[in-house]
């Protein structure tokens, strides 16, 4: 079974993440796993080879995924690779082809920023002002006109 | 429902302004074959109770003109070969003023005429007084004659050339008129080489051609300008979620108008048992003189006991009055005549307009509104009162009081104007009088109203008196993003008796706003709501899913669930 060892820095948020000459730790092909293996998280044994302590990332070809290393063990002169599966990664494709309602985007051009974002942050200094003035005050009450009612009102 | 069309400018439907937007060196480039296309801009401020103003043109059928002159358009229906520009103003109720203006020519290889107007018909020619009031259901229309000399063929753009023509049409100021508002449907056409939608199942439509748009008539719109000014007419059809849209395909009702409703007809003058009076200070004092003097105890005491028993109120009121003034006239008081003259009023009410203001979004985002800014509006005599941003936004707001000068009472009107609403949305009362005892049992009267007023007064929290006119900013919180509560603030008390002289005299708006803490990248790390349905492979960057349409990934189930919770947590695409 052939093995690409990989040493990658994406988060595991990113889904199409880097792995090629510049990543790629070592290719082997000499990886054996345990009897009744979970694909989704194998453990993989190979020779111990110290280079090989450095990757965080593989690639099984036999199982057309790829997948995190989360623990490196050795003994007996053996490594053994604890694995999960990287879906985004391996289903890259297929993901994008997805059809989503999204709820958060990081393009402002997807956005719509008229709906409340309960993420933002306000602070509790508060801006107070007074932009408009309706035109016509204040010279409209600045008059002070007398008004007189009698009895009366013919004559 | 008909769409907002993105164009150069700032176009707006039904009753609202159209700006146009700077034009390009050469918008009337044109072709000697027919049919023309309408390339005039039109300018104009439709009012949401007026139909529109048509731009009318006809197809060339005619022989175009010798390499004299070229011609922007062609009827052949009336004038032969001379080109024209009509204007039709469809009236559909109420009273209108109707004007008209064209930019001017100055070049001397110019030909213009004015054909003048012509009613209902383009044949008829109409002799009449030029119709700057309309108030029937007629078709006025303008027959304009375009024309330019050129050098041999060639159009030399020149901004004295005639370049647009501009019209408006308003309502004239008419008391009791209640129309409909337009409405307009779309309905797409084939057969056409272009994108051709007609408007309300007649005749009139606009069409986009290779990027170039045409509209054969505006009814209840505007003109469309050219290719150069604006962008593609967007799709007439039912609204569908785009960004920093989202609503569906029904814009809600359409309001009614509501206005501001007219002073009463009838007033205390009418009764002829009392008149009021606009003295000046002088007069004032000569009334007086007139009377504690021995004349009017010699006269009055043969019918009252108390000088003053005729005068039954003075106050002096903090506006200009003066319009309702009648003829000077001498005034008799327990119909003993003084001698003294006197303006007396001759109506009892009078209106006043503050005139508007168009307060507009700041960020254009969520911060604009509740709970993160708060608005209130001050009105004079009757205080500070909160109102919810989305009545102000991109909408007039108007202030007029209805004063009842007797008592000095009056109720101010804040209407709300924009292209849907035209109503009156809050109505506060108050008085604006400051009233002076005349008797013994008047100062006593007016002590009770000076104390409550000044007690009414203070900084806290808003009482329970309903005569309190208090305004509070009230909690900024709500969620988290607040950055915490604010206290209770009430900006006024209750305005009346003498502190009406000394309060504030503008009527303005308040505006309270939080501050946002936005950190570097957060749309890289957070991203902004969306909202919206999209292909995964349409996006790039954080991207977080509310839900999946389908999860058709061919992997194991545990797999398709790893897979949908990440998108729900966010990924990076």
């Amino acid at each position: 079974m052939i093995v690409y060892f990989y040493k990658i820095s994406d988060d595991r948020k990113v889904v199409s993440k880097t792995v090629n000459s510049t990543t790629l730790v070592k290719t082997c092909n000499t990886v054996h796993y345990k009897d009744d293996v979970d694909i989704l998280n194998p453990v993989l044994e190979i020779a111990y080879d110290s280079v090989l302590t450095t990757a965080n990332y593989v690639y099984v070809t036999d199982w057309g995924r790829y997948y995190y290393i989360n623990n490196i063990t050795t003994g007996m002169q053996r490594l053994f690779f604890e694995c999960h599966v990287d879906v985004l990664k391996s289903y890259t494709s297929e993901i994008k082809d997805l059809y989503c309602v999204v709820q958060r985007q990081e393009d402002i051009n997807k956005a719509n920023l008229y709906l409340p974002d309960y993420m933002f942050r306000a602070k509790s200094i508060k801006t107070v002002s007074t932009p408009y003035i309706f035109p016509n005050s204040p010279h409209t009450f600045t008059k002070n006109q007398s008004i007189i009612l009698t009895t009366g009102g013919r004559s | 429902m008909a769409r907002q069309v993105n164009t150069g400018g700032n176009y707006k439907i039904i009753g609202q302004d159209i700006t146009i937007g700077a034009m390009n060196a050469d918008p009337f480039a044109y072709s000697d074959t027919g049919p023309f296309p309408f390339r005039s801009v039109a300018y104009s401020y439709v009012p949401s109770l007026f139909d529109g103003i048509e731009a009318v043109r006809t197809h060339n059928n005619g022989t175009f003109p010798t390499s004299n002159y070229t011609a922007l358009w062609y009827d052949t229906e009336h004038w032969g070969n001379d080109p024209v520009f009509g204007i039709r103003v469809v009236y559909s109720g109420g009273k209108f003023n109707l004007e008209y203006n064209f930019r001017t020519f100055s070049s001397p290889s110019y030909i213009w005429s004015d054909y003048g107007w012509y009613k209902n018909t383009w044949s008829d020619g109409y002799t009449g007084a030029d119709p700057t009031t309309i108030t029937s259901d007629d078709r006025w229309r303008q027959g304009i004659y375009f024309a330019y000399m050129t050098d041999g063929l060639t159009f030399l753009p020149n901004e004295n050339y005639a370049r647009y023509v501009v019209i408006y049409a308003h309502k004239a100021p008419v008391t009791g008129y209640t129309g409909q508002p337009i409405t307009a449907t779309f309905a797409k056409a084939t057969g056409y080489p272009g994108d051709r939608w007609y408007v309300n199942g007649g005749s009139c439509y606009y069409e986009s051609q290779g990027g170039v748009t045409y509209a054969s008539v505006a009814t209840g719109f505007l003109c469309m300008l050219q290719s150069s000014l604006s962008t593609k007419i967007e799709t007439f059809a039912d609204d569908t979620a785009t960004p920093g849209g989202g609503h569906g395909t029904n814009y809600g009702y359409y309001s009614l108008p509501v206005g501001v409703p007219a002073l009463p007809a009838i007033s205390i003058m009418d009764t002829g048992m009392a008149q009021m009076w606009n003295p000046s200070p002088s007069q004032c004092n000569d009334l007086a003189d007139y009377l504690w003097s021995d004349d009017f105890f010699d006269n009055i005491k043969k019918v009252n006991a108390d000088p003053l028993a005729n005068v039954i109120q003075f106050g002096v009121v903090p506006i200009d009055v003066s319009v309702l003034q009648g003829a000077l006239k001498e005034v008799k008081v327990g119909n003993v005549a003084t001698g003294v003259n006197m303006y007396p009023l001759t109506r009892q009410y009078i209106q006043l307009e503050l005139g508007s203001i168009n307060p507009e979004e700041y960020w254009t985002s969520f911060m604009d509104y509740e709970p993160n800014t708060r608005a209130s509006i001050f009105i004079p005599f009757c205080g500070v009162f909160d109102i919810p941003l989305n009545e102000l936004y991109g909408k007039t707001v108007g202030l007029t009081y209805n004063i009842d000068l007797l008592s000095g009472d009056f109720v101010a009107f804040l209407h709300m104007h924009d292209g849907a609403l035209n109503s009156v949305l809050y109505h506060k009362t108050g008085n604006l009088m400051l009233s002076f005892p005349m008797s013994g049992a008047n100062y006593s009267n007016l002590y009770k109203t000076v104390a409550a007023g000044i007690s009414g007064v203070a900084m806290g929290a808003a009482t329970g008196n309903p005569g309190v006119i208090a305004s509070s900013l009230g909690n900024l919180a709500g969620s988290v993003i607040s950055g915490g509560s604010s206290m209770e603030i009430s900006r006024t008390g209750n305005f009346s008796g003498a502190s009406n002289a000394l309060g504030c005299f503008d009527a303005y708006m308040i505006l309270t706003q939080a501050t946002q803490q936005y950190p570097p990248n957060y749309e890289k790390y957070v991203g902004y709501p969306t909202y919206n349905t999209y292909k995964l492979s349409s996006l790039t960057g954080f991207t977080k899913v509310e839900e999946l349409i389908d999860n058709t990934v061919k992997a194991t189930d545990t797999e398709k669930q790893e897979i949908e919770r990440l998108l729900k947590e966010g990924v990076i695409l």
